[in-house]
């Protein structure tokens, strides 16, 4: 076999991870950069993945476990991009890893955390809930090591140190900058959800109980911070009646542009979990278009025979009334004429936005900023970085950016 | 009811200014935000649809067109820029056409040149002809008011009324095709006489107050308006009425010139506001300018500064240019009404008010009539249902730690 210079994968979500394991499964060696402390980006924190509607820890369970028995994949968690210089062969890379203030010896026994005298708002559950400074980044972490927040430390306490049985905790350890000559680049960056705090007229970032679509992943998941029990943020109680709103800042010129391709599969499955878990709670879906490609088409079925109601208009504005009711104006187009509906939680089915803008190196984008494929740098995109799209379509992206990016880091 | 069909209704439109309609994809945003919407008159969505599918003869039988003051609030939040607001000042247009029996109204609105020769034309005419009967009577140049004077009073006078007659003729044949289309005829609900009657205040209501457009979140754009339309009446007013004190001196009749010179000067500063506003592209409306819009407002601006002018010019005692401005003013004003308030955007002082009257007058019919203005069988069923109040709800045994 030809040998080769490692391909650099940015970011271990769905997409990052699988070319990662494509290339290596393939021969190839790679070096797979995240700069979280667990991988699985934003699937780690989905509730359940359509079209099934199984936890996605079962399928990162898999891959995770593909990471760790496979030799020629180099994991590094908690780790940035500082610098990437174009060579004639490939490309130079600089990367910055965090301090390990747990060492690999962690046995995430917890034993640490039960004595962190800190806590701070866990960006797991995008600061719902409050957790240690010292704690394993969610329940199905990989790797399963436990991680500091070490801005967040009081000065001088020691007693995650002290309590530590496997001294794993280090307080005096040093950042490390690694520098790689790689054959090929892959971005699998992913993407951030398009801020809520963006739609004021439709409650958002104004109103307690008016959530992002990835919110209630976390509110209905049992890893999240209310147990996987629906509850309205602002008084904890079940709610009565959820309506979503799609198309909440996508293809919208004023905000995003584009269609983001899977909210409106992404809503039709929470629809269906939350009918599940809550059948005396009546659902809504406002919507312009339903968009179910391909064979996710019956999804639309499944929530309509489970008895999610369908109104065809885009919702124009949220407010909330007095008793703390949120009310919602359209036009329901079917009925040809305006209306408002009430309901205790609203749902902004928001988008995604390509999140590839933070990397300290010129990528050639589209006009969305989406990442564009450049084999004559070798520099290959995957996954959300590259287009808006679903879990399984990363997958296969992933798969064909692998291919590329191995053929380039091959050819000298 | 057959409906007929026209597939060229949108390529017609554009030439009234509807430029970016066909981008809608009927998300009905612009509806759900509008301050005049409601669950009876359900706009802009639905006219615009109306609009693409070619259903003219719908159109015709609208009213929502003349119930939007167009704020903008649809053309900012539209989300696909396909400019809603624009889109009903181009139906308003367009239905101006179709009121209009003489066909000039479709004319000017689809041709910018055309309206603007046909301005030219009138105001040649006009003061042409005020400037050959001044030769031709023998008065001098130099006489401004009083039975000799250049153009006496009487003789304009008796030219206004019989303008006004004229104008009157056309707008209330208009007129009443708008009403026998969008009410009379019943499209919608057969409306009892009584109906007509109690609402019947609406009309000076509206005219006067616009108080329909202060609704709108645009303060700014309200007043102008109606400082602009407020200043033009009272000098309609005092035109038709007290024009032989407008047209005396050279003392100052502070009651009648005073009120003059202050709606004058309300005129040119409202319509100079306008005008900026049009050329900034300050608010939502301003953006889109059409040809029409602009002729409008500088015609309007020529009829202000002239009528001003010759006052002045009386006051300092130079009667022959005073008499030369008014020669001028005429040129400017008889085409301004002559050619604008039948045919052109100056009609919407009759449209609207009278549109925002028959609107009420329907909704006053369906009520009378027990046709519901909403069938709540229709939306979805249990969204409705208040919540419990947190002793009835069911119980919680703690609120979830770290919910905010």
């Amino acid at each position: 076999m030809t040998t080769s210079k490692p391909i650099v994968v940015l970011g271990a979500g769905i997409a990052g991870i699988s070319a990662a394991l494509e290339a290596a499964e393939a021969g190839q060696e790679v070096v797979l950069v995240e700069r979280d402390s667990a991988v699985g980006g934003r699937v780690a924190k989905l509730h359940r993945y359509f079209p099934k509607l199984c936890p996605p820890s079962c399928g990162l369970e898999i891959d995770t476990r593909r990471l760790e028995k496979n030799p020629r994949i180099r994991v590094l968690t908690r780790t940035d991009l500082v610098a990437a210089e174009r060579t004639d062969t490939g490309w130079k890379v600089t990367l910055r890893e965090e301090p390990a203030w747990v060492k690999p010896s962690c046995t995430a026994c917890g034993e640490c955390a039960k004595v962190c005298p800190t806590s701070v708002p866990d960006p797991f559950n995008f600061g719902l809930a409050k957790v240690p400074a010292i704690r394993i980044p969610h329940l199905d972490a990989w790797p399963r090591r436990y991680a500091m927040d070490r801005a967040a430390c009081p000065a001088d306490c020691h007693q995650c140190v002290e309590a530590c049985p496997a001294k794993a905790v280090d307080l005096s350890a040093k950042e490390r900058r690694i520098d790689l000559d790689a054959g090929a680049l892959v971005i699998a960056t992913g993407w951030v959800p398009y801020p809520l705090e963006k739609l004021p007229e439709l409650g958002g970032g104004v109103l307690a109980d008016v959530v992002s679509n990835v919110v209630l992943e976390r509110l209905a998941s049992p890893s999240g911070p209310t147990g996987g029990r629906i509850l309205r943020p602002s008084d904890g109680r079940p709610p009565r009646s959820v309506v979503f709103v799609q198309c909440a800042g996508s293809r919208d010129v004023n905000h995003l542009p584009y269609c983001s391709s899977v909210c409106c599969l992404a809503s039709l499955k929470q629809t269906l979990y939350l009918r599940e878990a809550l059948p005396e709670t009546s659902v809504t879906v406002c919507y312009i278009d339903r968009r179910a490609p391909g064979r996710n088409e019956s999804m639309l079925s499944k929530a309509e025979s489970a008895g999610v109601k369908f109104v065809k208009g885009k919702v124009g504005s949220v407010t909330c009334a007095g008793d703390g009711t949120l009310r919602l104006k359209l036009e329901d187009q079917e009925a040809g004429r305006l209306t408002e509906l009430e309901a205790d939680l609203v749902v902004l089915a928001t988008g995604m936005r390509p999140a590839s803008g933070e990397l300290p190196l010129h990528v050639p984008r589209d006009e969305d900023g989406f990442a564009l494929e450049d084999r004559a740098s070798r520099l290959f995109a995957a996954g959300v970085a590259k287009r808006p799209e679903d879990v399984a379509s990363c997958v296969r992206d992933a798969t064909g950016a692998a291919a590329k990016a191995m053929a380039a880091a091959r050819s000298h | 009811m057959a409906t007929r069909v026209d597939p060229k209704l949108m390529l017609d439109l554009e030439k009234f200014g509807a430029h970016d309609a066909r981008k809608c994809y009927q998300c009905g945003t612009c509806t759900a935000v509008c301050p005049h919407a409601d669950e009876l008159w359900s706009f802009p969505r639905k006219p615009i649809q109306t609009a693409r599918l070619g259903f003219a003869d719908r159109l015709d039988q609208s009213l929502e067109p003349w119930l939007c003051y167009y704020c903008g609030d649809c053309s900012e939040r539209c989300p696909r820029g396909a400019e809603p607001g624009e889109m009903m000042m181009s139906l308003r247009r367009w239905l101006t056409s179709r009121y209009d029996i003489t066909g000039l109204s479709r004319l000017f609105y689809r041709s910018g040149a055309a309206e603007v020769l046909a301005m030219v034309l009138v105001g040649l005419a006009a003061a042409g002809g005020f400037l050959a009967y001044g030769l031709l009577s023998g008065h001098r140049l130099g006489t401004y008011d009083g039975p000799h004077a250049f153009l006496p009073w009487h003789v304009i006078h008796r030219f206004d009324w019989s303008m006004a007659g004229v104008l009157t003729f056309f707008l209330a044949i208009n007129s009443s095709r708008m009403w026998w289309w969008t009410t009379g005829s019943g499209p919608r609900v057969k409306v009892p006489l009584s109906a007509y009657f109690k609402k019947l205040p609406l009309i000076p209501l509206q005219f006067f107050t616009q108080s329909r457009y202060a609704a709108c979140g645009r303060k700014r754009s309200y007043l102008v308006h109606l400082g602009l339309m407020l200043s033009y009446v009272t000098l309609f007013v005092l035109i038709m009425f007290f024009l032989h004190r407008m047209q005396s001196g050279p003392a100052i009749d502070w009651r009648v010139h005073g009120l003059g010179y202050l709606a004058g000067l309300g005129l040119l500063v409202t319509v100079i506001v306008s005008l900026r506003g049009r050329a900034t592209q300050a608010a939502p409306l301003d953006r889109r300018s059409h040809e029409s819009d602009w002729i409008f407002l500088v015609m309007l601006l020529l009829t202000a500064l002239t009528g001003f002018t010759q006052h002045v010019l009386h006051r300092v005692g130079l009667d022959v240019a005073a008499n030369v401005a008014y020669v001028v003013h005429l040129g400017f004003v008889v085409p301004l009404l002559v050619l604008e308030v039948p045919f052109g955007k100056w009609s919407h002082m009759v449209y609207r008010p009278l549109a925002l009257y028959l609107a009420e007058v329907q909704r006053e019919a369906l009520a009378v009539r027990g046709v519901p203005a909403r069938q709540p069988a229709e939306l979805p069923s249990g969204i409705r249902t208040p919540i419990p109040s947190p002793a009835a709800a069911e119980p919680v045994t703690a609120p979830p730690a770290g919910l905010p």
